[in-house]
């Protein structure tokens, strides 16, 4: 498991799309996100890879340096996994891919698929599901919602 | 004047010719004539005492060469001092003496002044007077002018001498006698021989009439004129046989040619002897060997005839080849050993040396003239004193000597000579002759030389040998011994070894009574004997000695003696020994062990293999030799070039000490045997391999051993894998609900949740439980399947099984029109457990009906074949199929889902995998996208269990 955070885009609000063919999960991740995030910010989730993909490759407001969005990408999926998909990712031009962190966030602790995903160029970081509120404020470096509100 | 001689007589007497008186002139040619008559006879006398000197010419011919020169020298003579002084006087009618000449005088032995005035009669021969009184009558008368007589002169000292007188008388103008010469000769010697020769006449005739000579005369054309009579003694033929007839008629045919010649040199040559040498045939026609002399005497008066002189030498040819032979022999003789022999006259110094003293001394016989100074010459410089010396010693009383000394002959060769000389001493003491000889031994001594170094050489081997050698006589007696023999005999018997001890003697107490019969046995037998003896030593050790005893045989197989040869066999006996502990050491080990130990002789391909070869493999020839061929045929035949090649390469390979390999290895029943085999191969010093030494090791229990903990690991592998699957599982498909879960009741837990998100997370706790609860049921039927295989196994029938499937999806196949056709031709039953064939095939079906194409009917096409001892099943649909370029690895992985807008969760294609490989079977898959599935089913034929009929 590791985390690389993902700095908070000038100017901008943090962005997360999930891709994962469990909507449960989908649910839960939007869930926390909320939990989480006390700025504004963006959500979408996909229980298709495919058309994930096809949206992060044809969303062009997405397509900006200062626009940093998050994908928390599922690895077990029929159809296209998510090694599959992040082949697809690392085809795309460059300008686009740094408008993107990849996080994975899967089911598996096998420690192979991490080792795998560590040494993944376009891979910022891997975490087993479900997420959490910690791995969600190491990703964005926010402040501790609760904490502030337990300290403030 | 013809006669130049007589021209000079008349010229000292007379002056000029030219005032000589005309009538004078031709008393003087007449007197000329005479002599020239005179010459004649002497002549014709001279032939006759050469044809008369036949006696002699026979005997050889030196010696008639040595008449021969005789008579020339005797002529000379004649002509030097037997000059014919003329007497001549000049007297009156009446026979008185005028003038008379000194030569007359001399002739006479008077002076001028005794004959003046005296009557011829005074000095003749009173017969002669009367004899010559008619001439005297006959001229007074003028009837004649000159007459010739041979007469009598009586000398003054009374002896008588002959002369040949001419009368002419000088007349006057008138024809008056005014006075008469007288010309005399002295023919007294020439009378005396002509006496002489009157009288050998009659003794050669008498030679010739009865000697054993032939006397032949033939005429020029070779016709007999006369014989005499020993020709008809010699050769038997009658003189009516031969008289007339052709002398060549009697000659060997072989001998025309010389005699021709022969003939044709005589004809020019009329007098000149020549030698005849040829074989005439006698009465009975054998021809015999005759030698003689012809003179062509054709053109002497009397005698016109080829005289020849011949004697029958056959005896004489045979004795004479007889002696050439015996000489040609004792010549070679000499040449054969080189002996020459050399003789030197003290009295003139001259030297004789013979042929082969010459060769001896590198020359030519006769090369130079021999001398005592050429005999020293040749000393080899280092003799020169020895030879001075003997030669001083000798002299002194001319004692014979003998030495042997070295020659350098001419041509720089280096010989042995033995020199032997003798002096032959008058009576008085004086010595006359030295002579001896001289004998080459260049080639003795180079033998005995040769013999001298092999004897070198024999002594050296005998004495450069770890064996003691004691030669012995037959009485035991010692004759001769090496260094060897003297340190054995000084330190196991503390004897010393001498020439002429006896064997026996020198033995140890104990061994004198062994030793002797065995020498007796040995002389007794004339075999060799050999034995083993152990001489005890007080300090323990001991000494092992192999003595051998062989019979010394000399020519006519005589016993001489024997030989004795020890040989210290301590360290052979004591290796003996530990080759003998190791061989029983090398037995036990072999009964101890199952490997087959095996030395092979490559040379001549024999095997030996150790006495267990039988036990381990059942074939004969343990524990014995015999051809390797056998080993190459019981290689299992797929391994057999390998092997084989192998083992060659390394023997090949001079760096290849060791051999290794493993191969199926026929046993007498058939079966293979799994065998390693390794060789230690020895080499000669040049690399070549002479054996290899090796051990067969039956591994087949090993290798059965093998196989079944590969088929462990096989299955130890499989089971690993799925534990993999598991531990997958167990991070994805387990995790993942119970992750939910956990997610869902943290969600759950915040306050804030409004109502609506609360009831969506219930939703997705209950559907996150069931999921879970799904993925542990399926769980626990594939380990059900794993280990629960208590069912037993029957005969299934694929058509039975087949119709109970289709009536459990009846619905399915009612709804979507979907077909299944079977062919089960070929085989309709297998022996196997039929729950899970069952639920292998109906995942097979359903799995084909999930992903049906749905534009088409749903067809699955379900056959069985039968190959070599495997029976297929082959599902066949016309589905939507799979990528299996993408996907082909994951086919049969657990939870594995290819279509995601199909309900599914990747248990069926695992569990139908499970269940086959359970079975033993194996599957195999064929799809493409859009192209349909195609699963090929594999199970071993099994061997169906008390049912004969199967």
């Amino acid at each position: 498991m590791f985390i690389n955070p993902t700095p908070k885009p000038m100017n901008s609000i943090y962005k997360f799309i999930v891709i994962d063919d469990d909507p449960v999960n989908n649910l839960i991740c939007h869930e926390f996100i909320k939990i989480t995030m006390s700025a504004p910010y963006f959500f979408l989730d996909f229980t298709s890879p495919e058309k994930g993909l096809a949206y992060i490759t044809n969303e062009r407001r997405l397509h900006a340096d200062n626009h940093t969005t998050i994908i928390l990408l599922d690895l077990n999926m029929p159809g296209m996994s998510g090694w599959q998909f992040m082949e697809k990712f690392n085809a795309l031009k460059e300008e686009i891919r740094n408008s993107f962190s990849v996080y994975i966030v899967s089911s598996s602790i096998n420690p192979n698929d991490v080792e795998r995903a560590a040494n993944h160029p376009g891979i910022k970081g891997y975490i087993p599901k479900p997420v959490t509120e910690e791995f969600l404020l190491q990703i964005t470096n926010e402040p501790d919602a609760r904490q502030k509100s337990i300290a403030g | 004047m013809k006669n130049k001689l007589l021209q000079r007589q008349v010229q000292k007497y007379f002056g000029d010719l030219n005032d000589i008186p005309e009538n004078l002139m031709g008393l003087l040619k007449a007197v000329s004539e005479t002599y020239d008559h005179y010459e004649k006879d002497r002549q014709m006398l001279e032939r006759s005492i050469e044809l008369s000197s036949n006696e002699m010419i026979g005997l050889n011919n030196q010696l008639r060469k040595d008449i021969r020169a005789r008579i020339e020298s005797e002529k000379r003579y004649r002509l030097i001092h037997e000059t014919p002084f003329l007497g001549i006087a000049l007297g009156a009618t009446d026979g008185v003496v005028q003038t008379i000449n000194e030569a007359f005088c001399e002739m006479l032995g008077y002076t001028a002044e005794e004959l003046q005035n005296r009557h011829f009669s005074f000095f003749s021969h009173p017969d002669d007077v009367e004899k010559e009184q008619p001439f005297i009558q006959a001229m007074n008368d003028g009837l004649l002018d000159s007459y010739q007589l041979e007469k009598r002169y009586i000398t003054k000292s009374g002896t008588i001498i002959w002369v040949e007188l001419s009368v002419s008388c000088a007349k006057n103008e008138a024809g008056e006698i005014q006075f008469v010469i007288s010309v005399v000769q002295n023919i007294t010697k020439r009378k005396n021989a002509e006496e002489k020769l009157e009288k050998s006449e009659k003794k050669f005739r008498a030679l010739i009439e009865y000697g054993t000579d032939i006397v032949s005369m033939t005429d020029q054309d070779s016709l007999f004129i006369y014989l005499s009579p020993s020709f008809e003694k010699e050769f038997g033929y009658s003189p009516e046989e031969y008289l007339g007839k052709n002398g060549l008629d009697f000659v060997h045919p072989d001998d025309f040619p010389v005699l021709k010649t022969i003939r044709e040199n005589m004809l020019l040559e009329p007098g000149k002897p020549f030698d005849i040498i040829y074989r005439i045939r006698n009465k009975q026609g054998k021809y015999l060997w005759c030698e003689g002399v012809s003179i062509n005497m054709l053109n002497v008066d009397g005698v016109n005839a080829i005289v020849s002189n011949i004697r029958n030498i056959t005896n004489r040819k045979e004795t004479e080849e007889t002696l050439e032979v015996t000489l040609g022999r004792l010549k070679q003789a000499q040449e054969i050993v080189h002996l020459g022999h050399w003789e030197a006259d003290l009295q003139n110094g001259k030297s004789i040396w013979s042929e082969e003293a010459f060769r001896i001394y590198g020359m030519e016989p006769g090369e130079v003239e021999p001398s005592y100074a050429l005999f020293m010459k040749h000393v080899h410089p280092d003799d020169l004193e020895l030879m001075n010396t003997i030669a001083e010693q000798s002299v002194k009383n001319f004692s014979p000597f003998s030495l042997h000394h070295r020659i350098i002959d001419k041509k720089g060769n280096h010989k042995y000579i033995l020199s032997v000389g003798q002096y032959e001493v008058d009576k008085s003491g004086k010595p006359l002759r030295l002579f001896g000889i001289a004998l080459d031994l260049t080639e003795q001594k180079a033998k005995e030389e040769q013999l001298k170094r092999t004897e070198a050489n024999l002594r050296n081997i005998l004495e450069n040998t770890e064996t003691a050698y004691v030669l012995l006589d037959t009485e035991a007696n010692i004759l001769s011994f090496n260094k060897i023999a003297i340190a054995l005999a000084s330190d196991e018997m503390g004897e010393e070894l001498s020439v002429g001890k006896n064997y026996i003697d020198i033995m140890l107490p104990q061994r004198k009574e062994d030793v002797k019969n065995i020498i007796d046995r040995v002389l007794q037998s004339r075999e060799k004997i050999s034995y083993d003896v152990q001489y005890e030593h007080a300090s323990g050790s001991s000494r092992w000695l192999h003595t051998s005893m062989q019979p010394i045989l000399g020519a006519e197989g005589k016993l001489l003696g024997l030989s004795v040869a020890a040989t210290d066999i301590t360290n052979a006996k004591k290796t003996e020994q530990l080759i003998r502990i190791s061989n029983e050491r090398y037995e036990l080990m072999t009964r101890a062990t199952n490997d087959v130990v095996w030395d092979w002789d490559l040379d001549n391909n024999r095997m030996y293999r150790s006495e267990n070869y039988k036990q381990v493999f059942g074939y004969h020839g343990g524990n014995e030799v015999s051809n390797n061929n056998a080993w190459m045929v019981r290689i299992h035949e797929e391994e057999r070039e390998r092997v084989i090649n192998h083992i060659n390469e390394t023997i090949c390979n001079l760096d290849a000490v060791t051999w290794e390999d493993e191969y199926r290895y026929k046993r007498i029943n058939g079966e293979y045997a799994y065998v390693q085999d390794r060789g230690y191969i020895i080499r000669s010093k040049s690399g070549k391999p002479l054996r290899i030494v090796g051990a067969m090791r039956d591994i087949s229990i090993q290798k059965q051993l093998s196989v079944e903990r590969e088929q462990t690991n096989a299955e130890l592998i499989r089971q690993n894998k799925d534990l993999e699957q598991f531990a997958y599982i167990v991070s994805h498909n387990l995790r993942a609900p119970v992750a939910n879960i956990l997610g869902l009741s943290k969600v759950l837990r915040e306050e804030f949740n409004d109502e609506m998100i609360r009831m969506k997370c219930l939703d997705g706790l209950a559907l996150s439980v069931t999921k879970l609860d799904e993925v542990i049921i399926d769980l626990s039927q594939i380990l059900k399947i794993r280990h629960q295989i208590n069912e037993e196994k029957k005969i299934v029938q694929f058509s039975t099984l087949i119709e109970d499937i289709k009536t459990s999806v009846t619905d399915f196949i009612h709804k979507e029109n979907a077909l299944i056709k079977t062919n089960f031709n070929e085989v309709d039953e297998i022996y196997t457990l039929k729950s899970y064939l069952y639920s292998i095939l109906y995942n097979l079906i359903t799995n084909s009906f999930k992903y049906r194409n749905p534009l088409e009917q749903p067809v699955i096409e379900i056959t069985s074949r039968q190959t070599n001892g495997t029976i297929q099943i082959i599902v066949k649909d016309n589905g939507i199929g799979i990528d299996l370029e993408k996907n082909g690895s994951k086919v049969f992985g657990l939870y594995k889902r290819f279509h995601s807008n199909i309900e599914g969760k990747g248990m069926g294609l695992f569990m139908v995998k499970t269940q086959i490989e359970t079975l033993g079977g194996r599957i195999s898959i064929k799809s493409a996208v859009n192209k349909g599935t195609e699963f090929t089913l594999e199970f071993e034929k099994q061997v169906i269990p008390g049912n004969n009929s199967a």
